[in-house]
């Protein structure tokens, strides 16, 4: 889960930590470093219909797995109070598979001007869209499974563009690749770019912006070339208990390949998502959510042409995302919390295509308790199970996980 | 019955005001230097979070060498422990004031939150566990410290708070001010053992005898934490 694609190369990353390393011993006296580290024991099981790309358990793993599912390296340095960088280096399984997938999914410099009125960050840093990207380390006491609009794999690819029952029905390849699309907010944790954050009335009225390397569903690596992304976000606290935020994002994510030579502009092709999200406090409940729309301009893959009709113009595709989350910390059981989820994805119809919807409605219900046990060892156990295509609930679909998350 | 009671209150006075001549007070004074321990302002879990919306108390409480606590422990005599009164720990610009509070054991320690939006106060020590749910703007809330010990609080809301209460078996101790000198007043003849506490650096553990009602003198020189 949560996987990113590698920013640099092993190598690369490590001479460019060796030099990070070698200027730390020309800061001024000021500077203070701050190392952490998190790694996580999972053990799952789940139906046997599951799939990384619908309830993130890889197909191949459903019986009962026990392994290291991730591993992470933080890093912060702050210069004064100015000046900051961090870092975050990750090991973690490449689509729910094998732990070998290493990675750099944050690397920033950041400025902040006195009382931290202005701030610019530049890099690859969290990604200001909607309320759930700041909370995605395990750390944070939480689901272990992600909403759908960040894992649900829609019939989208950044590389075929439409194709109705991509993947699972439909199994077009590059090279020895099959295609599945992409989620609506793929990897939509972290994003490259540079960004602008103003605290218009501090802790009340706080709004971001930033240019970035594609959409919010665009799988973009450093090296590919880039494309352009626009998000912003404006997060509003009306009272005490109340928080409320608007996002925005807009941006290309067709990558070039083999299959789509033919299309002569790939950034004609756009996703654009805006989204609301609250947060809701009182005493030991929380209740939050999100609800977002998102939109595509989009090619149709013609799968008996193996490539695309230059007669027929983009599609235009909607989707709906919404979610629902309600937390309780029991007082009696400090360090403990129990929380639900309900989670839903909702797709526009395609006209032409039968008028039937892109993809299939996905209904979920997650539920999750966890416990600190120590000021460094949090566990967590959920339980997931969905529905498709307003079926009945398919127990094939089920997850059950239970982490053991140490920190430092 | 007013007669009664003003012979009373009389006969307090007399026996506070000449309480002292039993036995003789004496005073510690000098001074703590901090080498080459690195400035920590707060340290917590704040690594994945966007650092432009974190604010910053300018609070000079918030600087290590406010922060820096000594105490004395008494090795001839049981100290009478009271309660420490008004020990408050305030939520400011999402900095927790001061970052160290020593108490007596037993204590109750009021949390206040003085920002606009929520704060959370939560301890995770063992023998000290609690967690005071999301607390609204300016209503105090008290907990009372059972455990002896160093106790550890955060903010589940911003993981980047974070503070200690240091919880003694002795009411002796003091903070060191801002120019680094102290100055323990009060200390009943006896041996003490005197522990430096720096949020930092390495705990310095020494001993001392006072006698005579004098004033004594204690330097400290702290290291940086291995
Ligand atoms: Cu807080």
């Amino acid at each position: 889960m949560r996987s990113r694609l590698p920013l640099l190369s092993g190598r690369k990353s490590l001479l460019l930590f060796g030099c990070l390393f070698f200027l730390l011993g020309l800061l001024p006296a000021q500077t203070v470093f701050q190392f952490n580290a998190l790694g996580d024991l999972e053990f799952s099981r789940a139906g046997d219909k599951s799939h990384y790309y619908y309830n993130e358990i890889d197909a191949e793993h459903t019986e009962a797995r026990l392994g290291i599912s991730q591993l992470n390296l933080l890093g912060k340095m702050d210069i004064g109070q100015t000046w900051s960088f961090n870092a975050r280096l990750s090991l973690e399984r490449d689509l729910g598979r094998k732990l070998d997938k290493f990675s750099v999914p944050q690397l920033y410099v950041q400025w902040v001007s006195d009382k931290r009125k202005f701030g610019l960050t530049a890099g690859r840093f969290v990604n200001p869209f909607g309320s759930f990207n700041e909370k995605q380390l395990s750390t944070d006491r939480n689901f272990i499974g992600l909403p759908l609009a960040y894992s649900y794999y829609v019939n989208i690819s950044e590389r075929i563009g439409f194709l109705p029952n991509m993947g699972d029905v439909e199994k077009i390849k590059i090279g020895e690749q099959v295609q599945w699309g992409s989620a609506n907010l793929y990897y939509g944790g972290y994003a490259t770019g540079a960004m602008f954050s103003w605290n218009i009335k501090p802790a009340v009225v706080n709004w971001k912006i930033a240019v970035v390397n594609g959409a919010a569903n665009a799988k973009t690596n450093l090296t590919d070339p880039w494309q352009i992304g626009l998000v912003s976000r404006l997060q509003l606290r009306p009272v005490y208990f109340w928080e409320q935020g608007i996002s925005f994002s807009r941006g290309a994510f067709m990558q070039s390949a083999v299959l789509n030579e033919q299309l002569s502009d790939l950034s004609a092709y756009t996703q654009t998502v805006i989204g609301t999200d609250f947060k809701l406090g009182s005493g030991f409940f929380e209740l939050s959510g999100e609800l977002m729309r998102v939109s595509y301009t989009v090619p149709e893959f013609d799968k008996d042409a193996n490539g695309f009709d230059p007669g027929q113009a983009a599609r235009q595709l909607n989707n709906l995302a919404v979610y629902l989350d309600l937390k309780y910390e029991p007082p009696v059981l400090p360090g403990s919390y129990i929380a639900y989820r309900i989670d839903h994805l909702n797709f526009s119809r395609a006209s032409g295509y039968q008028d039937l919807e892109w993809d299939n409605d996905v209904l979920r219900h997650s539920l999750a308790i966890g416990y600190d046990i120590t000021s460094f060892l949090l566990v967590r156990a959920a339980v997931s199970t969905q529905h498709v295509d307003r079926k009945s609930w398919d127990n094939r679909q089920r997850t059950f996980r239970l982490a053991l998350t140490a920190h430092y | 019955m007013r007669s009664l009671i003003l012979i009373g209150a009389a006969l307090l006075f007399l026996a506070f005001a000449l309480s002292p001549f039993h036995y003789d007070v004496n005073v510690v004074e000098g001074t703590v230097v901090s080498m080459d321990c690195p400035e920590v302002w707060s340290k917590g879990k704040g690594y994945n979070k966007d650092g432009t919306e974190i604010m910053h108390s300018a609070d000079p409480m918030a600087t290590p060498d406010r922060n820096v606590i000594i105490s004395f422990h008494p090795l001839d005599f049981e100290p009478e422990l009271k309660p420490t009164e008004d020990a408050y720990v305030t939520q400011t610009e999402q900095t927790f004031l001061p970052l160290i509070l020593p108490v007596v054991v037993g204590s109750k320690v009021h949390f206040l939150n003085e920002d606009e939006f929520f704060h959370n106060v939560q301890s995770h020590t063992p023998g000290s566990r609690f967690n005071i749910g999301r607390r609204a703007p300016n209503v105090p809330y008290s907990i009372k410290i059972k455990k002896q010990g160093v106790i550890n609080l955060m903010c589940d809301i911003h993981s980047h708070m974070s503070a200690k209460i240091l919880s003694f078996d002795t009411p002796y101790f003091c903070r060191v001010g801002k120019d680094g000198t102290f100055s323990m007043k009060n200390l009943p003849d006896g041996r003490y053992r005197v522990e430096v506490f720096h949020p930092s650096c390495d705990d310095e553990v020494s001993e001392i005898e006072v006698r005579g009602g004098q004033v004594f003198k204690m330097d400290f020189k702290l290291n940086k934490r291995p």
